[in-house]
């Protein structure tokens, strides 16, 4: 059986075919100007991979911040469940989720069903996101993908002292007028952006194992900052983090044909 | 005009019926909490009503005036006095019944009435935050100066025989109101959440007796075999939290198939309260300011009440078996402190005892992020029918 | 079994540590007013720690409440706002930990750090075993809303004295009521029977420091003022900290004799000169005194009053003669005229005139406004304290938000950096 699962988020949009319990293929785009248009895409170039056709699927689920304009979707679904769901196909050992992606921080706890247990999302503030990463990376004249790495090679991270990434903005510069390193400066701002997700973190009653997905999961220094704050060890995942999303669609689809 | 057609004076600030009454020459008394006298203007033959912040669109000419830790409603009602949409009021009561709201009082006297060529008069309640003796004593008094303070300055005579008349009224209207309460808990509910904020909105700005004829129309329809029946409920909410004016997010809640079959909102299912919240026993009850008082104090369900928080939580238990509720959203507006506070014990208690599960969303009073609010929403009911 | 009362040992150690360092490290005439409150705060803790040992029970209270009330009772009142901000003022990361330790647990960020500190304090369970908490329904929503943490989730007896919005002699005579019975209360909570005399004597060393205090306030209204700007912060934990005991009294008479001192031999005091005199309408920042340090040293601008400092009120008159219900109905016009309670508390119309009133009295150059995050009755009236201290003082005013317990919200950069900016357009 064939079953698909799309997740249209605010920055990328994603899809994961699965032929009963392997996936097959997957997809991940930049969203375009409308998310209808970013599922078909991305719907399109994941099945193009299979040989299959969309009329081949048995069961397809949506999720994300355009689910419901998903045109060919049989259900859909928050984005909170499926990264429960996803995560647990995965390491069914995994009991807490933190997904931390372009505009959303998530943090998910599941049951040994995969089942939501319980859940929290950040308010409107860009802080614990990865659009403050994005802000950061831009003032360093980094690539996004590069502000990991080079945090790595600090020996004495700086520290942010402003909770608001308005505010931090300007420490920032000030660092770089006074021509302090990039990496101590990364590795302040990674730093930063951890402690705001485990501020989050400390709201829900988490329980091991632990996962992080999400774009900001391929940040090597906020994933280590993360670990460090919480005392835990992410358990890593077989598949893009920024798939698991969709990975979880898939899996209900599966549960709902 | 069919009966449901009293819904749509939710929204809009001036309805028909205050639009008459207007072109009556009649006078408008504004008011913000359920902790005002309203008996005592309706006795005085003037239209008590409810300022809310309907088809407030910004907050750009109230962000000249407030500071952005100030409550998001009150600051969107303010913008909408600035923009003249309440230039039919007379007069407008406030109380101390939290920091955002009683500053309103000082706009008003030090901006608004300056400035303006039409001030409007300006009256204040000194409310107990404490259930006992004494401040039912002072409540008392506070009416009655409250009585004198209004016939003065409007030119009005208030005597006891139409302020029992006027409790006579608002005891009907509260009936009726409670009646509609019951339509909401069926197992096949006959209003949702949005219709029944939409209800006790068109309730506080219209007159009692008007309000009353329309409430009978709206119970023989709802009590009709044919009648609206809702189907295939997926989750029966109850909504708890700060004030909630806007049926539209009302409407975000349900939009995924669950029923908010039941609130303690203050601009909502409070008014039908059965019991008494707290009474003091001491009083004659001939005295014609009594219901008044038991209504706006012994009744006030809000956490301003320090020693209230145990009643309270009675009285959602009590709710949460009558109504059959399945999960409670627990909402508070950003730099409400009263609610953000009780809703953090609320939220403890319920975990302590392993109670009702419960979705807490903290939100600015202009819907902006609807897309965040709906994923929470859903994601919260997904859980409840998996549990 | 001996009462937990851990924040209170670390105050007194970060006390005697500071006091310590400042007497040892710093010149005699330097500092003189910081010294004396080290003197004093180390002192004071040092006997409730004695007291504390030896089985008394322990009243937290509000900052806003006449502590001179507990004098009738053998027990140690301990102010809880005053241990949260002398955290934040004394320890690096102050109380950091436990507004995010309140926070995680549900408590809204918006609230105020002056009970959120000790609220996470509680949570970690490194609180202070409180055997009653007494406080007043003012002045604000947080006081409401906050303690009720502490009544209905750890199941302290809470007594609240209910204050009435008007401040006139029927709001003083109700709140002489509630003053009364929540002095019954206590008896019966803490199984003792009150001592008026104490009260007496309480109200003795209270009245002193009022006449202390306006009479600094006189010679603070000298050009250049001779007080440091650290008085203000500091003046607020005195206040708060030692209300109705003599640390109060000692602590003004110190600051009064350094004040008189310096006007008199006219010696320049500051390294300085005073360039611009601020008048603060609220609260200085209590998270980083030194912050005071450098307005005086290195912009030369002092604060020469906020709201703490200043007393609307004089002693409670004929102390030594008058009878219970007179000394009680002294303690609630007091309590209900005391500095943010009578501003807050009430029609913003007193809160214009005070402002207005001391930028007059002090010479004023400018205003300050810290808009605490916590305090949303005061930020709603920011924009007409601009308005209105421009048309009748003709001064202008800057106005920062900021958490003035938490230096994570506005730093001290970011706020160093708007004065600075601030004063440059003045000068």
């Amino acid at each position: 059986m064939l079953y698909a699962g799309i997740d249209i988020g605010s920055l990328t949009g994603k899809a994961v075919i699965m032929k009963d319990d392997d996936l097959i293929s997957s997809s991940i785009i930049q969203v375009k100007r409308n998310p209808v248009l970013t599922s078909e895409l991305v719907y399109t170039d994941a099945l193009s991979k299979t040989g299959f056709t969309p009329d081949e699927i048995d069961y397809c689920v949506g999720t994300g911040y355009g689910r419901e304009r998903i045109p060919y979707i049989n259900k859909s679904l928050s984005e909170i469940s499926c990264h429960g769901r996803g995560a647990f196909f995965l390491n069914n050992a995994i009991r807490s989720i933190i997904d931390v992606g372009g505009q959303d921080c998530k943090v998910i706890s599941i049951d040994e069903y995969g089942e939501l247990v319980d859940f929290r999302m950040n308010e409107k503030c860009a802080a614990g996101t990865g659009r403050y990463l994005e802000i950061m990376a831009d003032l360093l004249g980094l690539a996004l993908p590069e502000l990991g790495a080079i945090s790595l090679k600090s020996k004495t991270p700086i520290s942010l002292s402003s909770e608001c990434s308005i505010y931090a903005q300007s420490e920032v510069l000030n660092y770089i007028s006074r021509k302090i390193k990039k990496a101590d400066i990364a590795a302040g701002i990674n730093h930063a952006m951890a402690q705001r997700v485990h501020k989050m973190t400390e709201k829900i009653n988490l329980q091991p194992k632990f996962t992080i997905t999400g774009g900001v999961a391929k940040n090597v220094g906020v994933v280590k900052a993360l670990e460090r704050l919480m005392k835990v060890e992410f358990q890593s995942l077989s598949i893009d983090s920024q798939l698991i999303g969709a990975l979880g669609a898939a899996i209900f689809a599966k549960s709902y044909w | 005009m069919s009966a449901t057609n009293f819904l749509d004076f939710s929204s809009l600030l001036r309805n028909a019926h205050l639009t008459e009454w207007i072109q009556n020459h009649k006078k408008v008394i504004g008011f913000y909490c359920s902790s005002i006298p309203e008996e005592i203007i309706h006795a005085a033959g003037m239209l008590p009503y409810r300022i809310r912040a309907t088809n407030n669109l910004n907050y750009n000419l109230a962000d000249s005036l407030l500071s952005q830790f100030n409550c998001s409603y009150v600051k969107s009602t303010l913008n909408l006095i600035m923009e003249d949409k309440y230039n039919f009021l007379n007069g407008i009561v406030i109380a101390n019944t939290c920091d955002h709201v009683r500053r309103m009082y000082d706009i008003y006297k030090h901006k608004l009435n300056k400035n303006s060529q039409n001030p409007i008069a300006l009256f204040f309640l000194s409310l107990p935050h404490l259930f006992d003796e004494n401040g039912w004593l002072w409540v008392r008094e506070e009416l009655k100066l409250f009585q004198e303070q209004l016939s003065r300055n409007l030119n009005i005579e208030i005597d006891e025989r139409k302020i029992q008349e006027t409790n006579h009224l608002y005891k009907r209207n509260q009936e009726l109101i409670r009646k509609i309460m019951e339509f909401r808990i069926l197992p096949e509910p006959k209003l949702n959440g949005v219709d029944f904020l939409k209800i006790s909105i068109a309730n506080s700005s219209v007159r009692k007796e008007y309000a009353n004829e329309k409430l009978e129309q709206l119970i023989m329809y709802y009590q009709q075999d044919e009648g609206p029946k809702i189907e295939n409920v997926r989750a029966r909410l109850m909504l708890l939290g700060s004030s909630i004016d806007n049926p539209a997010f009302i409407q975000i809640l349900e939009h995924h198939g669950a029923i908010v079959v039941s609130d303690l909102l203050c601009t909502s299912e409070r008014w039908g309260l059965k019991d008494p919240l707290w009474h003091y026993d001491n009083w004659n009850s001939e005295d014609p300011y009594y219901p008044i008082i038991q209504r706006i104090y012994g009744d006030c369900f809000c956490p301003r009440i320090m020693n209230g928080h145990s009643l309270r939580m009675n009285l959602i238990k009590q709710r949460i078996k009558e109504a059959k509720i399945d999960g409670i959203i627990l909402q508070r507006l950003e730099f409400c402190d009263l609610h953000g506070c009780e809703n953090m014990l609320i939220q403890q208690e319920m975990e302590e005892i392993n109670g009702t599960p419960i979705l807490s969303i903290d939100r600015e009073y202009l819907l902006g992020d609807t897309g965040r609010l709906r994923t929470r929403v859903e994601a919260f009911l997904e859980r409840l029918e998996r549990s | 079994m001996k009462a937990n009362v851990k924040p209170v040992e670390m105050l007194y150690e970060a006390s005697q540590t500071t006091l310590g360092l400042i007497e040892g490290a710093v010149p005699k005439h330097e500092m003189q007013i910081l010294k004396s409150f080290f003197r004093c705060m180390e002192s004071n803790l040092r006997i409730k720690l004695e007291q504390i040992a030896e089985g008394k029970p322990i009243i937290g209270h509000h900052f806003a409440f006449p502590s001179e009330v507990f004098s009738c009772f053998d027990a140690v009142p301990i102010c809880v706002e005053a241990i949260s901000y002398l955290f934040s003022a004394l320890f690096t990361t102050g109380s950091e930990k436990y507004y995010d330790l309140a926070n995680s647990w549900g408590h809204p960020y918006h609230s105020c750090t002056s009970q959120k500190g000790m609220i996470g304090m509680a949570l970690e369970h490194n609180f202070i075993d409180f055997d009653v908490i007494a406080i007043p329904s003012a002045p604000c929503d947080n006081t409401i809303a906050s303690y009720q943490f502490f009544s209905e989730h750890l199941n302290i007896p809470t007594i609240v004295a209910d204050m009435p919005y008007y401040h006139n002699s029927r709001g003083y005579e109700y709140y002489s009521n509630e003053l009364e019975s929540m002095i019954q209360e206590l008896s019966t909570i803490l199984n003792q029977e009150p001592n008026y005399e104490r009260l007496r004597q309480s109200i003795i060393y209270s009245n002193h420091a009022v006449e202390n205090l306006a009479e600094i306030n006189n010679l603070r209204r000298s050009i250049p003022c001779p007080v440091e700007s650290v008085f203000n912060p500091i003046g607020s934990a005195v206040q708060n900290f030692f209300s109705g005991q003599v640390e109060k009294e000692i602590f003004y008479n110190e600051v009064l004799e350094i004040a008189r001192e310096r006007v008199r031999t006219k010696k320049a005091w500051r390294e300085t000169d005073e360039r611009v005199r601020s008048f603060w309408p609220y609260m200085s920042v209590f998270f980083d005194i030194t912050f005071c340090e450098w307005l005086d040293r290195k912009l030369g601008m002092p604060i020469v009053t906020d709201i703490f400092n200043y007393f609307f009120f004089g002693p409670i008159k004929n102390i030594e003669s008058l009878d219970t219900k007179g000394m009680i109905d002294g303690l609630a016009y007091q309590s209900m005229e005391y500095p943010m309670v009578r501003q807050s508390e009430s029609f913003a119309s007193v809160f214009f005139e005070d402002a207005v009133n001391l930028a007059h009295q002090f010479s004023a150059d400018c205003a300050i406004f810290t808009a605490h995050i916590g305090c949303k009755q005061s930020a709603s009236m920011i924009q007409l304290m601009r308005e209105i201290l421009k048309e009748e003082v003709g001064i202008p005013m800057l106005t920062i938000e900021m958490d003035i317990g938490d230096k994570r919200m506005t730093s001290l950069e970011t706020i160093k950096k708007k004065v600075l900016e601030f004063t440059q357009t003045l000068l």
